[in-house]
């Protein structure tokens, strides 16, 4: 009866395996997104700041090209948040003028190449709606990716042992119902009672028989 | 459902809920420890800037008391951020000046900083040198768990979803003469305990239950045989009297009497028809949408109309091509037929998920519809096949359940995939799905026997000219056009077509239109068993039919309480389920009933293969009737036009059914 339900073993394990995985896969995912948004709407937050300062200047008439003081308000901001790699406010054109990092103003900022950023971009638009240019919020990636990774690695180390042990509980249960099977077949083959179907359909039978013989006897 | 299986689910579904718990309880703790910096690093940053917001009023000279929309604007910040709990702006001496969100019972320190054992973070509103104000934000220390706890639905429904697909397979962990000899000895067991002695079809014999139906087998075949002895004898003698008393035995005991059980044989086509339906159902919650994003305008075709193309193209291949390869398959051998569906599929899915366009995905598509027909006609025939008259309603039940579990357990996975890894890859995944099928068909069903694909055909085969004479017979007819075919197209209509498109209008995910589209199936696998043995017990098939009818076709009429609404549609799949739950199995049976009285040769292979080629018509008229009147009238409109003319055809059949019976009756009676 072990080597029995012993073969249901590759059969949960691929099943739960499967399930067990999806599991984990959506848990790490959900878990990753929430990782991924919290990071993001920190990035937004400090990036609408910004957008507004830089509103705020440009309803005084102070062109974005014209607001110095930026570098060090993107400077502090930056400081403020050991993940970030810089802030750059762009013009229309594409080319940092202000930055965190000095070393990027002056330079296009390219963010298809931007591998090593994770990345909040926030437009700038004027009071008509014309795009005037771009906070760009850059995280290191490396950091956040190393975040993401643990999650995913948490989720493949529950699921591995919690689906391990669900392989065996569900062979385990197997065994009992089919040993409650197998002890129900085993009594109702030995069932000598008056009561089994089998006793009382073989009783009618024998006396029918009886009846039979008799009768022969007396023809 | 055997008991034993039974069992067995329960087991599964509770190791496999337990082994969620424990996964979930285990990663919420550790979603904590991940995200809890994230939080406060967040916690910190809008602390910053809505201080710093104040601060500027502040400097512009704005007293503190007289600060206008700190409230709301407080409000806005905490709902807009889940992971806050409250906000409160407070005067250095601890008066509350603002506060939004759900604030705690007692009042947090006003120390500066993160306070770990309150989840508070607090800052000081600065304005130049001074600080009159503290901002304090809350941390909602339940966030990491309510992420997780939002995945419980779907975590659920996999696990569910797994016990199902795991019992599917069972009997292909065991071998299908082991399962068979499992599943032999409790039908003994049961129908034994039911006083039923009759026969039963032979089990394999190698293992322990093999050996204990054997046993069980030898006494029932000695008391049958003893029993049989007996009646010849007896008829030899024209004892009447004990005659009389050997029947009351027959029905007692329903000796002398064979089994009316499907042969072990018929489950080996179980595992791999089961996994190959699991591969179309997977795509339901996204078909739609996924046509709509590939499609192109067509000149004097609204959208809809144009997104239903494939999808019409797909039912009408399935529709044309089973009467076709119903002889096809008898010549190839069910399993070689059904490997070559399989395959079929597999292209057809790869083929959908590599489409660029509209024409792309609907030649893909129809090598999928042919897969699916020869899949569909393979597995029919197998089991008519492996069985006899007696059995084949049982064989049918085993083939029937295979596809409704396949229809329950595909569409909420089928959304969860499509939503966390895209509809291309879920099409790639329903591809390898289509060619685990052909793998199980491999490995499950028997090699055909050298010759027995020249033997006559016994599979579903239509005669054409059986069609003259079925489709005149007035009962037939209204059957077949008022009641299977409109049945079929708001079948499709619902639940292929417009819900999922509607949900996608409404910004719900696949995963909720997934979960939305189980309610249908769930409604069948439960009822239709019921309201079968209900129209058989009063005999009332047609009032059931018709009432099936009228209940699936006024269901539309739930969108308009809210069409806006998932629970309403979820109530509307619900009631359309029962309806066709009620009238399916009836609808089958009146087919066999009516067919009966017509005149000449009719096969029941040709009525019935008349019958499913009308349905299947039905099907492929399903998207192209939702599609015409989604585009022209909307999806409110559309729902409730489909769905009356169902109950509209369905009240007219029982009509003409009532007219022709007493028309019947009265011609009956002035014969005699």
């Amino acid at each position: 009866m072990i080597r029995l339900s012993l073969r249901t073993l590759p059969l949960f394990a691929i099943i739960i395996g499967l399930a067990m995985a999806l599991a984990a896969f959506m848990t790490a995912s959900g878990v990753s997104t929430a990782y991924r948004d919290l990071i993001r709407s920190r990035m937004a937050m400090v990036a609408q700041d910004i957008a507004d300062d830089i509103n705020n200047a440009l309803a005084l008439g102070l062109r974005l090209s014209e607001q110095i003081t930026l570098p060090a308000v993107l400077a502090r901001q930056a400081a403020a948040d050991p993940l970030t790699l810089s802030i750059d406010v762009s013009g229309v054109d594409g080319t940092v003028l202000f930055s965190s990092d000095p070393a990027r103003a002056g330079h296009p900022d390219r963010r298809a190449d931007d591998r090593q950023a994770f990345r909040y971009d926030q437009p700038l638009v004027n009071d008509f709606g014309a795009p005037i240019g771009n906070v760009a919020i850059r995280f290191d990636d490396a950091a956040v990716t190393r975040g993401v990774a643990t999650i995913r690695a948490a989720a493949a180390q529950d699921a591995l042992p919690i689906g391990f042990a669900a392989v065996l509980a569900g062979s385990f249960g197997c065994f009992l119902v089919l040993r409650h099977l197998l002890a129900r077949a085993r009594a109702a083959v030995e069932a000598r009672g008056e009561a089994s179907p089998l006793a009382r359909a073989t009783a009618a039978l024998d006396t029918l028989h009886q009846d039979g013989a008799a009768m022969d006897q007396l023809r | 459902m055997k008991s034993v299986r039974i069992q067995l689910s329960a087991i599964l579904v509770l190791v496999l809920v337990m082994a969620l718990a424990a996964f979930s309880w285990r990663t919420a703790g550790r979603a904590e420890t991940v995200l809890l910096p994230e939080l406060e690093a967040k916690a910190a940053t809008v602390a910053d800037s809505v201080a710093s917001l104040i601060g500027r009023a502040l400097d512009l000279g704005i007293p503190l008391d007289r600060l206008q929309g700190v409230g709301p604007y407080l409000d806005r910040t905490v709902a807009g951020n889940p992971d806050i709990a409250f906000a409160m702006l407070r005067a250095p001496d601890g008066a509350v000046l603002n506060a939004a969100g759900a604030l705690p019972g007692g009042m947090p320190p006003l120390a500066l900083g993160l306070d770990r054992s309150q989840a508070t973070l607090s800052v000081a509103v600065r304005s130049g040198p001074a600080s009159p104000a503290v901002l304090t934000l809350g941390l909602d220390p339940a966030f990491a768990r309510k992420v997780v706890s939002e995945l419980w639905i779907d975590l659920a429904i996999i696990m569910i979803v797994t016990a199902l697909v795991a019992l599917e397979l069972m009997h292909i962990a065991f071998g299908a003469g082991l399962y068979g000899a499992i599943e032999g000895v409790e039908t003994r067991l049961d129908t034994i305990a039911r006083d039923d002695l009759s026969l039963h079809p032979a089990v394999d014999g190698g293992s322990e239950f093999g050996r204990l139906a054997a046993r069980i087998d030898r006494r029932l075949v000695e008391l049958n045989r003893r029993y049989l002895a007996l009646v010849a004898r007896l008829a030899a003698q024209g004892d009447a009297l004990r005659q009389a008393v050997v029947d009351g035995l027959r029905r007692d005991f329903k000796l002398g009497e064979g089994s009316s059980e499907a042969p072990v044989s018929v489950i080996a086509v179980r595992a791999p028809l089961f996994i190959f339906m699991l591969a179309e159902e997977l795509t339901r919650p996204f078909l739609p949408i996924y046509i709509k994003d590939l499609a192109a305008p067509i000149p004097g075709l609204s959208p809809d109309m144009v997104t239903s193309l494939p999808m019409v193209a797909f039912l009408a291949v399935v529709a044309l091509s089973q009467p076709i390869l119903g002889g096809v398959t008898d010549r190839l051998g069910r399993r070689t037929s059904l490997v070559v569906g399989a395959a079929l599929g597999l292209a057809g899915y790869i083929g959908s998920a590599m489409a660029t366009d509209l024409i792309m995905l609907t030649l893909a598509r129809m090598i999928s519809g042919l897969g699916f027909a020869a899949v569909f006609v393979s597995a029919q025939g197998y089991v008519i096949d492996n069985t006899d008259l007696r059995q084949r309603a049982s064989g049918m039940a085993m083939f029937i359940g295979a596809i409704l579990v396949a229809g329950l357990c595909g569409p909420p996975i089928g959304g969860i995939l499509a939503d966390r890894l895209g509809i291309r890859a879920t099409f790639v995944i329903a591809g390898l799905v289509a060619g685990a099928s052909l793998v199980l068909a491999l490995i499950a069903m028997p090699r055909a026997r050298r010759g027995e694909h020249t033997a006559v055909p016994k599979g579903p085969t239509i005669r054409w000219r059986d069609f003259g004479p079925i489709l005149a017979s007035p009962p037939l007819a209204c059957l077949f056009f008022l009641c299977a075919l409109p049945a079929k197209i708001i079948l499709v209509a619902y639940c292929f077509f417009l819900v999922p498109l509607h949900m996608q209008a409404l910004g719900a995910g696949q995963a909720a239109t997934g979960r939305l589209l189980m309610v249908y199936p769930i409604a069948m696998v439960i009822l239709v068993p019921v309201f079968a043995a209900l129209a058989s017990r009063f005999n009332q098939r047609a009032p059931f039919v018709a009432l099936g009818g009228i209940v699936a076709g006024l269901s539309g009429l739930s969108v308009l309480i809210s069409a806006e609404e998932p629970l309403v549609l979820a109530l509307m799949l619900g009631l359309f389920g029962i309806g066709q739950a009620i009238s399916i199995a009836p609808q089958s049976a009146l087919v066999g009933e009516f067919g009966r009285a017509l005149a000449g040769d009719i096969s029941d292979s040709s009525l019935y293969g008349i019958f499913r080629l009308v349905e299947r018509t039905g099907n492929a008229l399903g998207p192209a009737c939702a599609g015409f009147l989604l585009g022209r009238y909307g999806f409110t409109s559309a729902v409730i036009v489909i769905g009356l003319g169902m109950a509209f055809a369905s009240a007219v059949f029982v009509a003409v059914f009532a007219y022709w019976r007493s028309s019947r009756h009265a011609t009956a009676v002035q014969a005699e």
